[in-house]
Parts: structure tokens; C-alpha cells; sequence
């Protein structure tokens, strides 16, 4: 069985923020309207963190990291879930949430000890150039569901019925998430983490690897790589 | 006993008008057909079978109608019409003008369905769901096999396929 | 019939009971409306096509997804050179423009102040009469052309029709040339490329390498594999923007004493002796400035000038020195303040002393082979004739727009806006109707970038590359080509003109004919090259096979591009002639004081990635994250480093006006250390009045008349600004 991981470079990571872009427009994220906006409820599955801010002026740096959902393998908002809209799929460790089974109850959204789900407060008139680029493989949510980073499931459903009518097995070429393809600087890595010849299984080994809050046990597959020393 | 009896007339009543009144009922829906298509006259009589007009069916999520493209293939070389729609046809083929077909149902954004997966790699016939489509002798208008997920999940649970939710909802 | 109460109340409660159940199931089965499909209800098959993005001078390569024949998304193009697979978010938004509710459909003509819409034939001959009647009285030095175009193709048009009928007064305003005039007047002819295999330091004087510059995408990759050789960059700007995080060391500089610090480094080396010593022969007046600098220029008095200290200034030099190959960058940031061009020149005399080492030029390359004589005499006039063209008495009779919205990037709008409104006649061939060409008389709108056939050419990876932009969608409306109308332009103007060709598409099909003789390059077919190829590629092997021309136009559009993997590249070496504007300011315009002081406060307008030259609003996407970074949406920020702040007593996330001499505007303060102090960051590219989303503010419309005396650029980083806290 598959177990898909995520390895992001940090020091490769030139802040472009082209990520974030692209999961907005792969997705069908919704454009909030400006009030809703002013109160923090912009959609945003991938957000471009920054934590704080290291050294004396003019060495000053900023740590930032694009922050995302960390598809924990024990993940603590799936446990609180009344109706089982989001669980844990056992085939490829995926953390997948279901639209039409979700009654807006946001549990969930405070269980998570990253802040990475969204909610859909209320359903905004979208401008048409944006609703005329709609990618047809993903679902428009509709108001009341809560929502968050799939690692791009329906790429992942695409390469395995390709692969199916052609009677092999997916490769790591078959399928990448938005974010890890339009990456200029090739820092965001996706792949099988069960596999020990893909990439993300070797980037994973590597000495400066960290993740977020390890100590609460959420055993969360998005790793980072940063060295202190510049 | 006559109490009960009123109370519950007026019940029914009530209930028909205030589901009359809040919500319309799902009547199916009225869609101007462009040309009589009689799939029994080009199944039965000329021998033809599904794929040969419905192309995508094994490469594609959707099948879709066949449309101008397809039509002509065959009907420009038909230059003196017969019938009634074959007139109508042939209009439409000579300006290779798009007949405005009208789907009567389509397959809401909240679920994928894919005829590749079921067609090709689930081997599945056409009969199947879209029933025996040669005695039809014009375009259809209403669902062979009702839409409810209770069929798909029945079916899936019968041949023993994965139902897991996020394989259709994503 | 008699009823009492509780009969009554039992029938009310029932038909209540009854008509909620009814309405109960009536609601959960009726679908809304919104969960119906959104887009086609065709058959839905999915096709890819290649072009390039044109949004900046990078010429990406992209590969656009077709639903049914109608583009809905972009991706990179694994197998170009320059991007390698990566997309920038400009691109990744750049296909919702073609179906804007704003995008005009017709030619229009400005009647009693409304603009109405004619037909193409009308709208062309109003062009060629207005121009016949001005050229007939021998007047072309009142006609005006303003072109802010990446495409080096209509540039050239542009430059043709300029030399065909005399109109001298052409201003090409793109990223290119305005990086390259400085070096074109010094020296000629400016730099391809910053040589990665050669050059071991980058002293960036306040470009930003991987978010504005030649190509941002092949920036950021190739700086990556900079650093991890060990190689270091220093960055001397006056913000410490995203792309420059990476640097290894910030000098914190206003930009306008950007030249003072160069000048200062050179002081270094021509103390130490330690030079190219051809540098003697190859400047001209090379001992007299050699005196004057080590005069007027030693680390004390630099220190005064610009505040950065002295062990610094020789830190730096001393590293200067000891690399074999460095290369001081800069490019068209430098020149927004009131000293821009000599900036410039400073750095290109700091460059002469090291033989432009970290610099070179593509050998036999192609985009020289076919326009010879564009970078040597286009662009001639600058924003500065316009202005005082008009300020002086001979006015401007007739002003040409393409793809320029100048109004919203200038400061003084009040005076440009009031200048252009006194302009007889003015022609736009924008898309949009945006700032600048809602004062036009005539606007001829042009097509949409994914409807267009255009050449991007690119040297910046040291080689040869050639994108190929192929119309993706027959054009939506009734839009025309600029190019084209150009070309008759020039045919009706000028009776034996020297143009041939007909058309755009035929003088593209005849550059495309120039590649198809060239048998050195290849298609983009492959990315990366193998040495048993290169040294097949000697002994005359060539990687794509092709019959006739039609045969290679065809894989030309399939493919999406052409490049020279194996093309050679020369040094850069050129003699250098200041002439009059040497590379030391003679008289010195001290508009601020450059030292930091602790009282006064700055405005300093910066530019992100995600928009340099001012067309966001179109894209709500952008928009929308343009300040999410600092959790401000839709409102102007400005960043401010802490320590100033409390000696301002403003707090984090407070709603200031900012006052100037031009008037006041809101912002929210951002605390943030890696901000200069005493000074106001805040970010350009929010504030459109007419086009697209028109939240924010434009931070120009408030900065002072302050202009760079050559090229006429504003100044960004100049104004002084005082703070009034909301109460």
C-alpha cells in the first residue's frame, strides 16, 4: 500500500509564493468578498507562514514556510468528526474529507493543532473570468463544508485509472500535486514514502529534516529541510 | 372516529399543499428535441453498435453526444433524404451546423462518474444501465435505472469493488 | 359548524404539522441551483497545446489545458530551458483575462466624451488621416510613441515605422531596454547574460534576482546551485524584499546613494592597485577619473554620504578584489530616484575594473542575426522629451499607447493627466481601458496574448532561446493585431517602403525560415544534452530531423520553442566611452538627506513579484494574496521597523494616515526588523481607479516630483512623510 509524503526545501525556497497560486486555481477556491476578508476568512488551503523573525538588524531573516495540511497518519480531527466526513484512507494515508457528508459543525476545524482547515461561511458571487477557469476534475463546494488540502486526490484518481486501463502500476511520474509542479525552484517533493528508491524517502533521511509539534503525536507526513548555517 | 377521519384529510391535505407550495416536484423535464433520433432504425436496421457513434465511451469520463462531427460521416453522402428527420438531418449537415442536443440529465458537481472506469476496465455492458436501447425509436427523456447512490453502492458491494467515499466525491 | 378551542387548536396544529412535513420533504428534495455543473456540458475532452507566457521579458514556456477547445489552465513546459517546469503565479493566472467582462470587443471612437464602437475600416482610416495631415506639414517631431511591450518582435515594427516615416520620438519603456540603455550609452551595447560557469561573487546593487528581472524562474534556480558551491551574493538595496532572503549579506543603502557605494568599492581596488590592468586602455580618460575618485571618494566620506560604515565599504571591496570573476549587478530597479542613470554608470566603471568578468555574450547569436539595427537606435526619447515637449511651446499634435498604462505608473499624475489631456489626438491599441486610455480618442484594442503568433527571444541562460507564442483560440472578438496595423501603416505612409512583407504572420514565417537554415539548434524536444551528443553535434549530427519548411513550422509549434544547447559564448569586453555623463556625479542634487536620521520618516515604495508594472487589478486572484503574507487584504500596509515605531508611538496592526506634500492617505503599520529605520515601506501595485478590482491605494499618486534627470523615471525611495495616528 501506498503512503504519500510531502518533503519541502526550505532552503531552496525563494518565497514566490507560485504554491499558493496554484493551489488556489487547481482547487476552485472561493474569492471571499472584502468584509469577509477583514475578519480573516480568506480561503486558503496553502498559506506562506511566516513564524518570526531571527538574527540583529541587518542580519535579519525571517522563518517562513509554506504551511499546509501535514496528513497526519494519527490525525486528531478525524477522531471528533459526528458524521465521518473526513477520515483516513488506508490505501494511501491521504487524509480525505467528503463534501456532501460534511454538516458544518467545525469540530474538526478546532481539533486541528495547525489551523489548516477552512470553512465555507457563505457563498460569494464569483467574478466570471475566474468561474470560466474552473478545473472540471474538482467539486465548487457549496456553503456550510469545511475543506483543506487533499495532496490533489483527484490527480492521484486520474493516474490510477490511467494506469489501470493500462494494465500497470502508478509511478512517481503519474502523479504530482499542483503545488509540487509549478514550483521554479523544485522544493516541494510529493511521493511514496513506503518506497525506498523515490525521491521523498531519500530527502526524508537527510540531517536537517524537522516537522511541526512533533510532540503532540500527530505523526504528520509533510517534512522540512532547513540548515540554520547560511 | 369522524374526528380522526378529518384530522386526517386535513393532514394530507396540508402536506400536498405545503409540498406544492415550499418545493416544485422533480417532474422530468421537458427538452425540445432538434431531430427525432430513432436508435432502433440505426441499431437493428443497420446493423450498428454503441461505439461506433458514442466514441469516447472507453477513453473518456464522459461519453457525450455525438454531434455534427460523427453524424456526417455517413449522412453527407445521403444526398436525396427520405424521411422526415433524414431531411432535417441533412440541414443540418450541409451548413455542418452543431445540433443543439439538450442533455436532460447531467451528473451533479458533487460526484465523478467515469465511463472509462466502467466501460473499459470494469468491463461493463451498455444494457446494463442504459437498458436495451434498440426498440427505442425516439430520444429518450427520462433515467432507465433511477440516480440514486443506493444503486451505485449496491452494484459496487454485488462485484466487489472499493466503496470508498472519496474515490466518487472529490 | 361549532367548534370549540381545543378541536380548533388540534386542527391548527395539525395543518401546521402537515404543511411543515410537506415543505420538509419539498426542501431536501430540490437540488440548488449551485450544485448543478458549472461549466460545459459537452463531451469534455481534454487537449494540451504549448506557447509562452508574455506577462514579463522571461519568455517561459507553457503548456495550456483545453476543456472543448476553451484554455482553462497553464502549466510550465518541462522540457524548456529556462523554466524547467516552473510557473510563476502571473502565468498561472494569465488565461482568466481572456474571458474579462472588461475586455473591449470592437474599435471605439470617442464622441461627445462616451466612447462609441465603429468598425476597423473607420477606426484605421481616422488613424492614417490624423497621420498624413500632421507628416504633410513636416511635423514628426510632434508625434509621440510610448510602447511597453516584452515583444521584441513588435518592437522592431515599431522601430521600422519610426525610421520609415521620421517620427524620431519613440519611448520603448520595457525591462530591457531600460536596463540596457546605460550600458548602451557607455559602451555600445550592453551584456547577454551573467556567466554562472564563470563568475564566482554577485554585488547586487538593489535588483531582485528571482522576483523582477530578465527571467525570475531561471534565477531562481540557478541561484540555488550558486550558493551551494560556495559562492557568495551581497545585496545593498533599501529593502530586503522575498527573492533577496537568500543573500548571504544585506547592506541597508537608500537607493539613491547606490553610486556612492560603488564608488567607494572602486576606491578600494584603485588603492590597492589591484585591477585589470587592460582596464587603462579600454576606458577612455581613465587616469582622470582614477584621480578624481581617489580624491573625492575614500571610506570616510562615503560613510557620511550613505551611512553605511567604513569597515563595510572595505569589507566588501577587499571581496570584490579577491574574486576572479565577479560581476556587480543592476538593472531597471536603479533607476527609480533622482540619480538613477548615474548610479548606473558608477557600477559599469566598478565593472571595467574587474574586465566584466561575470559577464558575457552569446556567440554567433540569433536574435542579433535578425535585428541588427534594433538595439542600437530604438528608444530614443525618454518620459523627460515628453515632458518637455509639452512643457515647452511647441506642443504634442499626436500620442500612440501600446500596451503603456504610464499614468498609473508615473508620479505628479496631476500635471501628466492634465499634459495629455491637452493632446489634440491620442491613439491606444490596449486591450482594456484602464488609466492611461481613457483619455485616448481612438482605441484600436489588440489581441488577447493566447490569440496572438510571436517570437520571444532569450539570452539569458547564455545560449540562444527562441519561444514560440501560437494562437491558442481563434480570436473571441473583433480585435486586430497591433502588429498588423502597423505594417499598413507603413505601407500607406511611405510609397517604396522597405518592408515586404504583408502581414505579422509572414514576417515571423520568414525569421522561422532564418532558424530552419540554421542547423546548429534544436527544438525544445529534449532538455537536457548528453556529451556523446555534443560531440556528435561536432562531426555535423543534428538532434531533430526535418524535411521541408513546412514540416519544421509544424514541429516548431509542436514543440513550442527552438534553442542552441550547444552554443558557445564570448567574453564581454567592450571600450568604454563616458563622454559627457561621467561615472562621478559633477553636481550633487541633494534632495534627502541620505544618512538615516532619527526624527525624520521616508516613504519607500517597493515592488513584489506579483506585479512590476502595474497591471494586477485584473486578476482577482492576485489581488486577493497580495497581502496575505502580512494578513492585510485589499488595504495598503506599511512596514515599518520597530525601533522607529516606538519612537513614533504607533503600534503593530494600526490604522495610520500618511501624510506627504501631495495629500494623505491610509495604511495599516506592519512591525517588521528587516526594515531600514526612518523609513516607510509600503507596496505598489493596489489603487487602480478604472481598471479591474480598485481597492488600495496608489502610493505614487502621493510620492513627490521627484524624477531621475536622464531617463525620467520617478523616484520611489524620496519622499518625506509625516504620521497622523487615527484617533
Amino acid at each position: 500500500m501506498a503512503l504519500y509524503g510531502m518533503v519541502i526545501d526550505l532552503n531552496k525556497c525563494n518565497h514566490c509564493e507560485s504554491c499558493i497560486t496554484a493551489c488556489k486555481v487547481e482547487n476552485n477556491l472561493q474569492i471571499v468578498s472584502k468584509e469577509s476578508a477583514e475578519m480573516g476568512r480568506v480561503m486558503q488551503w496553502m498559506r506562506l507562514a511566516t513564524a518570526s523573525y531571527e538574527g540583529n538588524y541587518p542580519d535579519v531573516r525571517p522563518v517562513t514556510m509554506p504551511a499546509l495540511c501535514l496528513q497526519c497518519d494519527d490525525p486528531p480531527c478525524t477522531k471528533v468528526c459526528p458524521v465521518r466526513a473526513t477520515y483516513r484512507r488506508d490505501e494511501d494515508g491521504i487524509v480525505a474529507q467528503i463534501y456532501p457528508q460534511c454538516i458544518g459543525c467545525r469540530y474538526c476545524m478546532g481539533n486541528c493543532p495547525y489551523n489548516v482547515k477552512v470553512f465555507n461561511w457563505y457563498k460569494e458571487a464569483q467574478p466570471i473570468e475566474y468561474e470560466k477557469c474552473y478545473n472540471i476534475d474538482v467539486a465548487v463546494r457549496v456553503k456550510g463544508v469545511v475543506e483543506k488540502c487533499t495532496f490533489c486526490i483527484h490527480r492521484l484518481q486520474k493516474a490510477k485509472e490511467n494506469a489501470a486501463a493500462e494494465h500497470r502500476k502508478v509511478t512517481e511520474e503519474d502523479y504530482i500535486p499542483a503545488c509540487a509542479q509549478v514550483c521554479p525552484a523544485h522544493a516541494i517533493s510529493v511521493g511514496d514514502l513506503d518506497d525506498p528508491n523515490s525521491n521523498v524517502s531519500r530527502l526524508k533521511s537527510d540531517y536537517r529534516k524537522f516537522t511541526l509539534q512533533e510532540e503532540l503525536g500527530t505523526q504528520p507526513k509533510v517534512f522540512y529541510l532547513s540548515a540554520k548555517s547560511k | 372516529m369522524k374526528n380522526i377521519l378529518s384530522f386526517l384529510v386535513l393532514f394530507i391535505i396540508s402536506a400536498i399543499a405545503g409540498f406544492y407550495f415550499f418545493g416544485k416536484v422533480q417532474m422530468p423535464k421537458t427538452v425540445l428535441v432538434a431531430v427525432s433520433f430513432s436508435h432502433y432504425v440505426h441499431t437493428k436496421q443497420h446493423k450498428m453498435e454503441c461505439k461506433n457513434c458514442h466514441q469516447n465511451i472507453n477513453t473518456q469520463q464522459r461519453a457525450g453526444i455525438p454531434n455534427i462531427e460523427t453524424c456526417s460521416l455517413c449522412h453527407a453522402n445521403i444526398i436525396n433524404p427520405q424521411s422526415e428527420e433524414e431531411k432535417k438531418i441533412y440541414n443540418y449537415v450541409k451548413d455542418n451546423k452543431l445540433i443543439p442536443w439538450q442533455n436532460y440529465y447531467v451528473v451533479p458537481d458533487y460526484a465523478i462518474f467515469s465511463h472509462r472506469r466502467h466501460t473499459k476496465i470494469g468491463n461493463l455492458e451498455c444494457g446494463l444501465c442504459h437498458g436495451d436501447m434498440t426498440t427505442q425509436t425516439s430520444p429518450i427523456l427520462n433515467n432507465f435505472r433511477p440516480f440514486e447512490m443506493k444503486i451505485c453502492v449496491d452494484c459496487h458491494k454485488q462485484k466487489n469493488i472499493t466503496t470508498e467515499c472519496n474515490n466518487c466525491h472529490h | 359548524m361549532e367548534i370549540n378551542r381545543r378541536d380548533f387548536v388540534k386542527l391548527l396544529g395539525t395543518a401546521v404539522a402537515g404543511l411543515a412535513v410537506g415543505g420538509g420533504a419539498a426542501a431536501i428534495m430540490k437540488i440548488p441551483k449551485s450544485l448543478e455543473p458549472v461549466l460545459y456540458s459537452g463531451p469534455r475532452i481534454e487537449s494540451w497545446k504549448l506557447t509562452s507566457c508574455s506577462k514579463c521579458p522571461g519568455g517561459c514556456s507553457l503548456r495550456v489545458r483545453l476543456i472543448d477547445n476553451f484554455p482553462i489552465q497553464a502549466f510550465g513546459n518541462p522540457l524548456s530551458p529556462i523554466n524547467d517546469g516552473g510557473i510563476c503565479s502571473m502565468g498561472l493566472t494569465s488565461i482568466s483575462d481572456l474571458y474579462h467582462p472588461s475586455r473591449l470587443t470592437s474599435p471605439l471612437k470617442k464622441v461627445n466624451g462616451k466612447f462609441i464602437s465603429i468598425s476597423y475600416n473607420e477606426a484605421y482610416k481616422i488613424l492614417l488621416e490624423n497621420l498624413k495631415n500632421v507628416i504633410k506639414e513636416n511635423q514628426q517631431d510632434d508625434i509621440f510613441i510610448v510602447v511597453q511591450t516584452e515583444s521584441e518582435i513588435r518592437t522592431d515594427l515599431l522601430t521600422r515605422f519610426s525610421n520609415e516615416t521620421g517620427i524620431k520620438n519613440l519611448i520603448v519603456d520595457n525591462y530591457l531596454m531600460n536596463s540596457r540603455t546605460p550600458y548602451n550609452n557607455a559602451a555600445g551595447e550592453a551584456p547577454d547574460f551573467i556567466d554562472f560557469e564563470k563568475c564566482d561573487y554577485i554585488l547586487n546593487f538593489g535588483a531582485q534576482l528571482s522576483e523582477i528581472s530578465q527571467s525570475p524562474l531561471y534565477f531562481s534556480r540557478t541561484l540555488i546551485d550558486f550558493r551551494e558551491r560556495g559562492h557568495k551574493i551581497t545585496t545593498a538595496s533599501s529593502k530586503l524584499t522575498g527573492g533577496n532572503f537568500k543573500s548571504d549579506e544585506w547592506i541597508p543603502i537608500r537607493s539613491v546613494s547606490l553610486g556612492d557605494l560603488a564608488l567607494g568599492i572602486t576606491w578600494v581596488l584603485l588603492k590597492d592597485e589591484v585591477y585589470d590592468k587592460n582596464a587603462e586602455k579600454s576606458v577612455t580618460g581613465f587616469s582622470s577619473i582614477k584621480d578624481y575618485i581617489l580624491e573625492n571618494y575614500n571610506p570616510d566620506k562615503v560613510e557620511n554620504l550613505t551611512g553605511v560604515p567604513k569597515d563595510k565599504i572595505l569589507e566588501t571591496g577587499r571581496a570584490f578584489e579577491k574574486a576572479k570573476a565577479p560581476a556587480a549587478y543592476f538593472d531597471e530597479s536603479i533607476l527609480y530616484n533622482s540619480s538613477g542613470t548615474q548610479n548606473a554608470l558608477s557600477i559599469i566603471f566598478l565593472n571595467a575594473l574587474k574586465g566584466f568578468a561575470g559577464y558575457g555574450k552569446v556567440k554567433d547569436s540569433f536574435y542579433s542575426s535578425v535585428f541588427t539595427n534594433v538595439k542600437s537606435s530604438a528608444g530614443n526619447a525618454t518620459f523627460n522629451t515628453f515632458k518637455n515637449s509639452i512643457a515647452s511651446k511647441n506642443s504634442i499634435k499626436i500620442l500612440m499607447i501600446s500596451g503603456s498604462n504610464f499614468i498609473f505608473n508615473n508620479s505628479d499624475q496631476e500635471t501628466l493627466k492634465k499634459q495629455v489631456s491637452s493632446i489634440p489626438f491620442i491613439v491606444s491599441f490596449s486591450s482594456f481601458i484602464d488609466e492611461t486610455s481613457t483619455y485616448a480618442h481612438l482605441i484600436i484594442p489588440d489581441h488577447n496574448e493566447l490569440e496572438k503568433l510571436d517570437f520571444n527571444f532569450s539570452e539569458t541562460i547564455g545560449k540562444s532561446v527562441v519561444t514560440v507564442q501560437q494562437p491558442i483560440v481563434d480570436p473571441f472578438f473583433k480585435t486586430t493585431d497591433t502588429g498588423d496595423i502597423i505594417i499598413s501603416l507603413m505601407k500607406d505612409l511611405k510609397t517604396n517602403s522597405e518592408f515586404t512583407y504583408s502581414s505579422v504572420s509572414e514576417y515571423i514565417k520568414s525569421i522561422a525560415k532564418k532558424l530552419y537554415d540554421n542547423r546548429n539548434g534544436a527544438l525544445m524536444s529534449q532538455n537536457k544534452f548528453t556529451e556523446i551528443e555534443k560531440g556528435l553535434r561536432k562531426i555535423g549530427w543534428q538532434a531533430d530531423q526535418y524535411g521541408s519548411f513546412d514540416e519544421f513550422w509544424d514541429s516548431l509549434l509542436e514543440f513550442g520553442g527552438w534553442w542552441d544547447p550547444f552554443g558557445e559564448k564570448d567574453p564581454y569586453s567592450p571600450k568604454i566611452n563616458f563622454k559627457d555623463k561621467l561615472p562621478y556625479p559633477i553636481t550633487r542634487i541633494d534632495s534627502m538627506d541620505k544618512t538615516s536620521s532619527r526624527n525624520k520618516l521616508y516613504l519607500n515604495i517597493f515592488r513584489k513579484t506579483l506585479d512590476y508594472k502595474g497591471s494586477m487589478s485584473l486578476y482577482p486572484v492576485l489581488v486577493e494574496q497580495f497581502g496575505h503574507n502580512r494578513s492585510v487584504f485589499y488595504k495598503l500596509w506599511a512596514e515599518i521597523n520597530p525601533e522607529t515605531a516606538r519612537r513614533h508611538s504607533l503600534s503593530d496592526r494600526s490604522q495610520v494616515n500618511i501624510k506627504t506634500s501631495k495629500g494623505k492617505f491610509p495604511a495599516v503599520v506592519i512591525y517588521n526588523p528587516s526594515v531600514m529605520p526612518s523609513t516607510l515601506d509600503v507596496p505598489f501595485g493596489l489603487g487602480h481607479e478604472i481598471l479591474g478590482d480598485k481597492s488600495g491605494i496608489n502610493p505614487l499618486k502621493f510620492s513627490g516630483n521627484i524624477f531621475d534627470t536622464v531617463s525620467g523615471k520617478p523616484s520611489f525611495t524620496e519622499t518625506p512623510a509625516e504620521i497622523e495616528s487615527y484617533s
